[in-house]
């Protein structure tokens, strides 16, 4: 891998301003790379060569025009298949979407070409986000091993350099568990905080909308532009949206950071949990003050994030279960059959726990500025392992997924995950740094403090070509 | 009443009167999560005041910390 293809998005923004690199340049080496390497990764569904040279080469015009747009100015992005891109083929990885082609761009998308990112194509999902498989494409540290989900295309075709940042969505871990299996950075945004229109929903009340990238100052930069309050979606908030790359200053003394005493770190792999103290003992060397926080949550509001996502996700294919049933997948299938036949009163009860914890969440955080705790308790699943056995636990994917993510889609509070360590099996793990609404910005910052020590996020899986 | 799987074999009539046919689905693996669901939920909700409110649904204002 050369340098250039190696480049973050704020380095390649800076080599692009400074005009010793070209948008076109750029965007034909990162092409080339997809050609070499995405046939073992697998990540794009769809390759948009020729759209993106002609963008590369407009952004390059503009340069010369005197109209530079900012750090996203020539950037190849990847767009997670759930999003509307205006003209292409917007799957959501599903038979049931095949042949769906919107007439406009999502607000995100419309963001980020306004701000002169390269859309260099589609990559895969679960179907409809629901699960954390992300089928066919795998992990670039291990391809025998998935690279989660369900925005697991994004996950590994930024960790395989195959993009220098892209999309992600997020209702139960689908940003958090890929970033954290890929070894890359990603952040779920506090509910309301970017716009969901023209993505694709899961679950209207637990769905968020995020980057992903391979460093933190990188998804902050791509947050910047997503972030903001937009008429077409009625869930965003007119929250101010702060530059977050200004809580990049690596300097943490005072920060108060809450370590759960129970829950999140019960039944985690050994190299997990020790990968994860060890960054909670870095953090306290630079200057955070850690606070043990017990935690009102046990595995019932799993129970309930799962009744109102099938429930919501049931509503939303209520209409093609019933005419397209055979082309859903068949673990999709289930989930959305039993979403119909979810009582009324389970999902009235699951909103209720969702409350309470929302609540004890509030007691919890009160003293402390943001929450740690691993990602997942797992490095990434080999690929067709129904059930993973951790501690006194056997698990599907699935429910390990979820286990550590979903109680702060429950929440809606922001949370992201970055690589703290590998473990002996050379699978990165993710460390969880989670917020208070619409504190992205602390998050962000811890998130920095702790990347700027370490070189976890440097390093890139060795994956070889298809020339190799 | 709360313990109570909805048999496998009950479920086509359940789905029958949401106009969903279910023919060809795992009856059993539906019937074993929508069990599993519902009683960790109201295992959950069982602990709450009965006052307890639901969640607001999709109110971001809602947030609070």
């Amino acid at each position: 891998m050369d340098d250039l293809i190696g480049l973050g998005i704020a380095a390649a923004a800076k080599a692009i301003a400074s005009k010793s690199l070209s948008c076109a340049e750029l965007t034909e080496r990162i092409l080339q790379r997809i050609s070499l390497v995405d046939p073992r990764v697998r990540a794009y569904v769809e390759i948009l060569h020729e759209q993106a040279r002609a963008s590369a080469m407009d952004a390059d015009a503009d340069i010369r025009g005197g109209k530079y747009r900012g750090p996203l100015h020539g950037i190849p992005i990847a767009v997670k298949a759930l999003y509307d891109v205006k003209g292409v083929r917007t799957t959501s990885c599903s038979k049931v979407r095949q042949e769906y082609i919107p007439e406009a761009d999502s607000t995100v998308v419309r963001r980020l070409k306004d701000a002169g990112a390269i859309i260099l194509g589609m990559v895969t999902c679960h179907e409809f986000a629901f699960g954390f498989d992300s089928v066919p494409t795998r992990n670039p540290w291990n391809i025998d091993h998935i690279p989660s989900g369900s925005s697991g295309g994004t996950g590994a075709a930024v960790a395989a350099s195959l993009c220098l940042g892209g999309t992600g969505t997020d209702t139960g871990g689908s940003i958090r568990a890929p970033a954290a299996a890929n070894g890359i950075a990603g952040i779920k945004p506090t509910y309301g905080r970017v716009s969901k229109a023209g993505v694709t929903s899961l679950s209207w009340s637990l769905d968020h909308a995020g980057p992903m990238a391979r460093s933190v100052r990188d998804i902050a930069v791509l947050l910047n532009i997503m972030a903001g309050t937009d008429p077409l979606d009625p869930h965003t908030i007119g929250v101010e949206v702060p530059d977050f790359t200004a809580a990049l200053s690596g300097d943490i003394k005072g920060v108060r950071l809450g370590v759960p005493t129970n829950y999140f770190f019960s039944d985690v792999q050994p190299a997990v949990g020790d990968a994860v103290m060890g960054a909670v003992r870095l953090l306290e060397k630079l200057g955070a003050t850690i606070v043990p926080v017990p935690m009102l949550i046990d595995d019932r509001i799993i129970d309930a994030w799962v009744a109102i996502a099938i429930a919501e996700a049931a509503v939303y294919h209520q209409h093609s279960l019933r005419t397209n049933a055979d082309l859903y997948g068949e673990d999709v299938r289930l989930l959305l059959e039993a979403g119909e036949l979810t009582f009324a009163t389970t999902y009235i009860n699951a909103q209720r726990v969702r409350m309470c914890w929302k609540s004890s969440l509030h007691e919890a955080m009160r003293d402390v500025d943001a929450l740690v705790t691993p990602t997942l308790p797992n490095t990434a699943m080999k690929v067709g392992e129904p059930t993973i056995k951790i501690g006194s636990r056997e698990e599907t994917v699935f429910a390990v997924s979820a286990r550590f993510c979903a109680p702060f889609n429950m929440a809606g509070l922001p949370a992201a995950s970055i690589p703290c360590g590998f473990a002996p099996n050379g699978l990165p793990i993710g460390l969880q740094i989670v917020g208070k609404p619409f504190d992205e910005a602390a998050v962000l910052k811890i998130a920095y403090a702790f990347e700027r020590n370490t070189d976890y996020h440097l390093r890139r899986p060795q994956i070889r070509s298809i020339s190799d | 009443m709360i313990g109570k799987a909805v048999q496998p074999a009950q479920l086509d009539d359940l789905a029958a009167m949401a106009e969903l046919s279910i023919k060809g689905a795992n009856k059993v693996e539906i019937s074993a999560l929508l069990l599993s669901i519902r009683l960790g939920v109201m295992r959950a909700a069982a602990a709450l005041a009965i006052e307890y409110p639901p969640a607001p649904l999709f109110d971001p204002r809602s947030q609070r910390c």
